[in-house]
């Protein structure tokens, strides 16, 4: 009927296995995984702490490049860290305008 | 020439058809797939019982597949908002190349974390986001959205439920966010994976290059045509190809794959690269043209095919089309086991069965002195294969799309070489808007003239009195009594 090498047998045999021992591995972890709550780290999630944030994550935010984010990291070190959002405005290049587009998304702790 | 993957495949998809209409526990199916391998593995040395086991385990195995996915985790975002949500906050990231229109977004978002009531939890699974507004997102964008979620509506037209085709993607929820409602932060970027990433940026410049140097028209028939974008075509455009029966030539399918491997493995050729690291080469690059084209059933199918074909001559094995394309049901099915109820994937493999068994039999019916005349042996082999797939295909798209198109043979004769140089064309012209920009308007002038005769010739032939008819609701039931009537009067014709 299917004219299967005694090699040919091998192989299905241990790819069905693999397969068969794989399902039930995944139905297991399925059934038995929790719910892992996560402290909530602001009072407004999705937000960059100003003062733990490295160079890549200032660079993932819309509006902030290389050098702004350069300059972000310098002003942290140079006055020991935020302690307000406004100081942001302290540093050149972020005018009103975009202090205004930028303020929502960072915290200081 | 025996087909093991053959029967195992189907008899895999009968045990995931059969564990979708019986409710049978997990434990149960699995514990069956177990003593059939047990027993399989102490009957080695026997054939017939070997076989039968063998068989039985690739039935039980489709059955847990089938099981195993139905079941989702407990933090799996389906569980934690199990119909609709008030304001929830949700960070992910973006899973697929996202789809623009007119006013509009959407993407999938993997889901990563969820707040809800004031706690933030783990969690998986996708979601579907629609945005109306005017920002713009890339595959890899790690975003945090402050929306609704909702499940998806059941709406359906003929065989097709809108819910259903979203649970077959593993999509059980919608976010849908208006323009002045909702939140959408972007938290960073390139979080995704790298093959994929670089597989888009391919797709964009493609792109980039078909609409800048193209009119609206015709970028959009041959960005669906390459890249299988089809959110540019025109509604009157899908509805004559719909009616013709030649809608298959803007989906990407094993054709579309086979001119694109055609085209990869002539320019490494002419580069002079040797035989095996150009078979390698073409596989890689056939796996980045699946992705960049949405790695759907079909193309996912023809690549599978494709690569098998190619490696064939790695293992000095003969190729069998029906072997190969077992191989690429179960690589489909093992993955995403809901494939097998989509329409897509039923179209895709049965087009293939119906040319691979039909066509040889169509065209040994023409006496053997014509096919020594060129012109008519071409004639006879698009004849049979175009008429192989409508008969196929008949019953499904009747069920499916309701509508019985006469003119497919002759369109589908006309159409599919054609469509085929402009396909061909169409990915020089890209290729070379990207090596050569100044040389593009040349291609592209020669691609617009190609892509209007395309649009003449489908105009021409669904204004034909009698092209198509509607259809009224068919029961499944009679395009099972098609397939069976197909096979026994085959089966007879071919014993007699």
């Amino acid at each position: 009927m299917l004219g299967l090498t005694r090699q040919e047998r091998q192989v299905i045999l241990f790819l069905l296995t693999i397969a068969l021992l794989g399902t039930g591995v995944i139905f297991f972890l399925n059934t038995h995984s929790r719910i892992k709550f996560i402290p909530c780290l602001d009072e407004n999630p999705g937000r960059l702490d100003l003062n733990r944030a490295d160079k890549a994550a200032l660079m993932g935010l819309r509006g902030i490049g290389e050098k702004l984010a350069q300059r972000i990291i310098e002003y942290r070190q140079s006055h020991a860290g935020f302690r307000r959002v406004d100081e942001l405005t302290c540093i050149n290049g972020i005018t009103g305008y975009r202090y205004e587009k930028l303020k929502d998304l960072f915290f200081v702790e | 020439m025996k087909k093991p993957p053959v029967l195992i495949t189907v008899l895999f998809c009968c045990g995931i058809i059969a564990a979708n209409f019986l409710r049978i526990n997990f434990w149960a199916v699995y514990l069956a797939a177990f003593l059939c391998l047990l027993f399989s593995i102490i009957f080695i040395r026997q054939n017939t019982a070997f076989n039968i086991l063998i068989l039985c385990v690739s039935f039980f195995l489709g059955g847990v597949v089938l099981k195993n996915s139905q079941i989702l985790p407990a933090c799996h975002i389906a569980r934690l908002v199990p119909y609709r949500s008030d304001s929830v906050f949700l960070t992910g990231v973006i899973d697929n190349d996202p789809v623009y229109r007119d006013k509009n977004v959407s993407f999938i978002l993997k889901a990563e974390k969820i707040g809800i009531g004031g706690s933030w939890r783990k969690t998986c699974g996708k979601v579907l986001v629609r945005l109306f507004k005017k920002d713009t997102f890339s595959y890899g964008d790690r975003l945090f959205l402050k929306g609704k979620l909702y499940r998806p509506f059941s709406f359906s037209k003929g065989g097709f439920d809108y819910r259903n085709y979203l649970k077959h993607q593993n999509i059980y929820l919608v976010l849908s966010m208006g323009k002045d409602s909702g939140t959408v932060k972007q938290l960073n970027k390139n979080a995704g994976n790298p093959l994929i990433s670089f597989s888009f940026s391919i797709k964009h410049r493609l792109r980039e290059v078909i609409v800048k140097n193209l009119s609206p028209f015709s970028a959009g028939i041959l960005n669906a045509l390459i890249l299988g974008d089809r959110q540019d075509l025109s509604r009157y455009l899908l509805d004559i190809l719909m009616k013709l029966g030649t809608i298959h030539i803007i989906a990407i399918s094993g054709f579309n794959v086979g001119i694109v491997a055609f085209i990869i493995l002539l320019i490494l050729k002419i580069i002079k690269i040797s035989r095996k690291p150009r078979y390698i080469l073409t596989i890689l690059l056939l796996i980045i043209y699946c992705i960049l084209t949405g790695a759907s059933a079909p193309v996912v199918r023809a690549t599978v095919m494709a690569a098998v074909f190619l490696s064939a001559y790695f293992f000095k094995r003969e190729v069998d089309i029906y072997n190969s394309l077992s191989v690429a049901v179960l690589i489909i099915l093992a993955v995403n086991p809901w494939q097998i109820f989509e329409i897509s994937f039923q179209l895709s493999f049965l087009s293939v069965v119906s040319i691979a068994w039909l066509a040889p039999k169509i065209k040994s019916i023409f006496p053997e002195r014509l096919n020594k005349i060129p012109l008519m042996r071409w004639l006879i082999l698009t004849f049979s294969v175009s008429s192989a797939a409508w008969i196929g295909l008949m019953p499904l798209i009747a069920y499916y799309f309701r509508m019985f198109t006469l003119i497919a043979i002759l369109a589908n004769m006309i159409i599919v070489p054609y469509s085929a140089i402009i396909t061909a064309t169409g990915f020089s012209f890209a290729l070379v808007g990207i090596l050569i920009p100044p040389a593009a308007p040349i291609f592209a002038a020669a691609n617009e003239l190609l892509v209007l005769i395309l649009f003449k010739i489908h105009s021409f032939l669904a204004a034909i009195p009698g092209a198509y008819f509607k259809l009224p609701e068919i029961p499944f039931l009679y395009a099972w009594l098609y397939y069976g009537l197909l096979i026994s009067i085959i089966s007879r014709t071919k014993n007699s």
